[in-house]
């Protein structure tokens, strides 16, 4: 065991007193924590819901419903503008004015249930124009939904089909039938009332940059190997074992670390709740890092060049990060990568990470993540061991 | 011809560096390859974007009703119409939902009340359906939010013309108080508007099924089809990744003077007749080269496999000459400053990425970035690089691309005059 500790504590020392581990460990990951917190969530003081902009061709008591009820959905913001608005519709959903400009067209009253519709320009690709696209699309449905309506009963009391279909639109002030979402789990203690960017920056930047942190522990292997250091250690009283061990102890110990004052710094500066299970995060933290020891040391025996350390350590960086869902949920990818990125390691520890930090799950939630990344880290260790031997 | 032979010695041994090909090309093209393989691919002309997963739904039905509406919405949610949006199972009560989402089986959980069904005979009834969905999705919830709401609707309108039919029938006794009990359902229906009634409801169930559109929507500037924007999309991100990997590239190639120093081969090179200004002269050459030629293969090769499209090809060929210009000359000014190849990892990994993440190279695809942040990228290259393929890519003329190319030269010779200045010094 002492031998090992040595090992440790010679591998510690020289990543430790390298300035470059400074950088990469912990400069590195703080500045990208800030910088996409902030990106994501940057404060504002106004109105974060997007703008649409209506320029109603009708003027009638019908087209008038249009904008009436998307102000009081609540879900966005809206604008009457003027008739001219419409010949310059692309152009101001372009300049970025508008997130969704919609065009009543003129007729839309008297031909509602079969008539000219209603256009609403945007671009789709834009996440505030498909909010505001989604809104608009319900309060669409409900009127041409009111004008059929007004036909309907028209046909059957001979009034007018127009004057019915407002009478009909007014009716969705208060539906029936109403849909309300909540967040399933426990209040949150000290929840702001604005989700936090930082709550989806910081675990997913704890992941990449402990896969990132690997590099400097695997230059290590690869530097004795070339300075024969490393023969000059097997020379000596001291197993094979016992020299994997004290590396990947050495490896352990950095990745823990590192991700130890992330969590503090996402604690307490950037107001992430991880300790609402700190337990949980502790037991995940540790898997996480027993995974990444044991790809350091596949990195380290697999390389024969500094370069080649760099290089494998990027692509497993952008393999596991991108692929786990560290950079961007995996729910919003198609099914296949969905499917194949929750087999990532990676992909547990956001899982164990998100169950604590914004689902308030306790403690038990983040056993199953930390058990199958341990499993993942004995399976890169097995292979590491076979290959350091058959060199 | 000795700068040319210089720079051609050192471009031949850039190709041939493994670690080369794979920093500056084949990592690029993996990650977008990555990102294209995560958000469709070859995108289905479905018209509705990138196929994402079924959203896991659970539904709980707790309406007692003698319409059984409730039990019609299950089956709905739970039937083959809508398995390509949401994969929903029934579950017997609120707390197996709760558990199914706890244990992550499921993404969101829709609770049908216990008067669903009276709600849409009792006038005065509401009911509110209850959607439980997970903190860490957004996407899902939404959908079915989306989904419920039209499906609700459909139900709703429903008691709408029943109320709009009593007021309209019953307009001939103006009296307040038959309005009320009009509105309250109570007014005796005679034996005619049960029948007209039944005929309406009849009429309006065929016309909610009928799946009329109610709105039209396009794309502003003549309608991009799906398939176009999300290759907009990629080729935004993909010429984020192609700029840093450029000025990666450009600082690895210059600092291929320190390395040489350190090797002593550079003392050996300026022993030679040849002068110290020619052999620089050479070096700084090899960097454009070794830097076109990667932006040239990344583009190219982004092209045939992802066919993604950077435009007009005079605003292409200007965003491609100024990221080489800038990229080259930013490169050959940090490696200057550099004075050994220890402190190159530190200087190239750490400052770049910091320099590339301010510059907005990594943060193409977030949406609404804040001024603040759109500003500070101006004041690096690696902004203005990135600003003028995102002109190019939305298709902008090559004139609109002179301020940027402008501004992208600019850095370029100034950091080149600054880097071979100190370079010059360092080894007069």
């Amino acid at each position: 065991m002492a031998r090992i500790l040595a090992i440790t504590a010679k591998d510690l020392k020289q990543i430790l007193l390298d300035r470059r581990s400074a950088i990469f460990l912990v400069l590195m990951p703080v500045v990208f924590t800030a910088f996409l917190g902030l990106a994501f969530r940057w404060p504002t003081h106004g109105d974060p819901r997007p703008l649409v902009g209506v320029s109603d061709l009708d003027s009638t008591d019908l087209s008038g419903l249009v904008a009436a009820q998307l102000e009081t959905g609540g879900l966005v913001r809206v604008e009457k503008l003027y008739r001219g608005a419409a010949k310059v519709a692309d152009d101001l959903v372009k300049r970025g004015r508008f997130d969704l400009l919609l065009v009543v067209p003129a007729g839309y009253s008297q031909g509602a249930a079969a008539g000219p519709l209603p256009e609403a320009v945007c671009d789709r690709s834009e996440p505030q124009a498909q909010a505001a696209l989604l809104a608009v699309e319900a309060v669409a449905a409900r009127l041409a939904l009111s004008a059929r309506i007004g036909q309907l009963v028209a046909g059957a009391v001979g009034a007018k089909a127009t004057d019915l279909a407002v009478a009909a639109g007014a009716g969705w002030q208060e539906p029936a039938l109403s849909v309300r979402r909540e967040t399933f789990g426990p209040a949150p203690a000290k929840r702001q009332e604005v989700a936090n960017g930082f709550e989806q920056s910081s675990p997913g930047i704890l992941v990449q940059f402990a896969i990132f942190g690997v590099m400097t522990a695997a230059l290590l292997l690869v530097l004795e190997r070339r300075s024969r250091t490393l023969s000059r250690m097997l020379a000596a009283p001291v197993t094979r074992a016992q020299v994997i061990s004290g590396h990947v102890l050495a490896m352990f110990t950095v990745t823990f670390l590192q991700g130890l004052l992330l969590v503090v710094l996402g604690q307490f500066a950037f107001k992430v709740d991880y300790a609402r299970s700190p337990a949980g995060v502790l037991v995940v933290l540790a898997a996480l890092s027993l995974w990444v020891a044991s790809l350091g040391l596949f990195i380290g025996v697999v390389a024969k060049t500094q370069e080649q350390v760099s290089m494998l350590s990027l692509i497993a960086m952008f393999l596991f990060a991108a692929g786990g869902g560290a950079w961007f949920p995996l729910e919003i990818t198609g099914r296949v990568f969905s499917f194949i990125g929750h087999l990532l390691p990676s992909a547990w520890a956001m899982d164990g990470f998100q169950n604590v930090v914004l689902r308030g799950l306790p403690f038990g939630s983040a056993l199953a993540p930390a058990l199958i990344i341990t499993g993942y880290a004995a399976l890169f260790f097995a292979v590491a061991v076979w290959r350091f031997r058959a060199e | 011809m000795t700068e040319i032979y210089i720079a051609g010695k050192d471009l031949r041994g850039s190709i041939r560096s493994r670690f080369f090909i794979g920093v500056a090309i084949f990592v690029p093209l993996l990650v977008t390859a990555l990102f294209f393989f995560a958000f469709g691919g070859r995108v289905r002309e479905t018209g509705k974007g990138p196929g994402t997963a079924p959203v896991r739904t659970v539904v709980v039905n707790e309406d007692e009703g003698s319409l059984r509406l409730g039990r019609a919405v299950v089956n709905l949610l739970t039937g083959p119409q809508l398995r390509e949006v949401m994969y929903s199972t029934e579950v017997a009560d609120t707390g197996l939902a709760r558990f199914a989402l706890s244990r992550r089986r499921a993404d969101v959980a829709v609770i049908i009340p216990a008067g669903f069904s009276a709600a849409l005979t009792d006038s005065a009834s509401r009911a509110e359906v209850v959607l439980l969905s997970d903190p860490v999705k957004t996407i899902g919830p939404a959908i079915v939010q989306a989904v419920m709401q039209r499906l609700l609707d459909g139900f709703s309108g429903s008691k709408i013309l029943l109320n709009t039919y009593r007021s309209a029938a019953g307009s001939g006794d103006k009296s307040a108080e038959r309005l009320r009990r009009t509105r309250r359902g109570s007014v005796p229906a005679s034996a005619d508007d049960r029948q007209a009634i039944a005929r309406l409801m009849q009429q309006y169930q065929v016309m909610a099924q009928s799946g009329a559109a109610s709105l039209s929507v396009r794309a502003p500037g003549g309608g991009e089809d799906v398939s176009a924007m999300f290759r907009r999309m990629m080729a935004s991100i993909f010429a984020g990744l192609m700029v840093f990997f450029a000025f990666y590239t450009g600082a690895y190639t210059a600092l291929s003077l320190v390395r040489e120093h350190e090797d002593g081969t550079l003392a050996r090179l300026f022993t030679t007749p040849v002068g110290r200004g020619r052999i620089l002269g050479g070096k700084m050459l090899s960097v454009v080269a070794t830097v076109t030629v990667q932006a040239t293969v990344l583009v190219v090769a982004s092209t045939l496999l992802f066919g993604l499209r950077w435009g007009e090809t005079g605003s292409s060929l200007l965003a491609l000459a100024g990221t080489v210009v800038a990229s080259s000359g930013f490169g050959v000014m940090l490696a200057s400053f550099i004075k050994t190849t220890r402190q190159g990892g530190p200087v190239l990994g750490g400052g770049l990425s910091v320099a590339g993440m301010l510059g907005g190279l990594f943060t193409q695809a977030v949406p609404n970035m804040p001024a603040a942040f759109n500003r500070i990228a101006l004041a690096l290259p690696q902004g203005w690089v990135i600003r003028g393929w995102n002109l190019a890519i939305a298709g902008r003329p090559a004139p609109d691309m002179l301020l940027s190319f402008g501004v992208m030269l600019a850095w370029g010779v100034v950091c080149f005059a600054v880097g071979t200045m100190v370079f010059r010094r360092r080894f007069a």
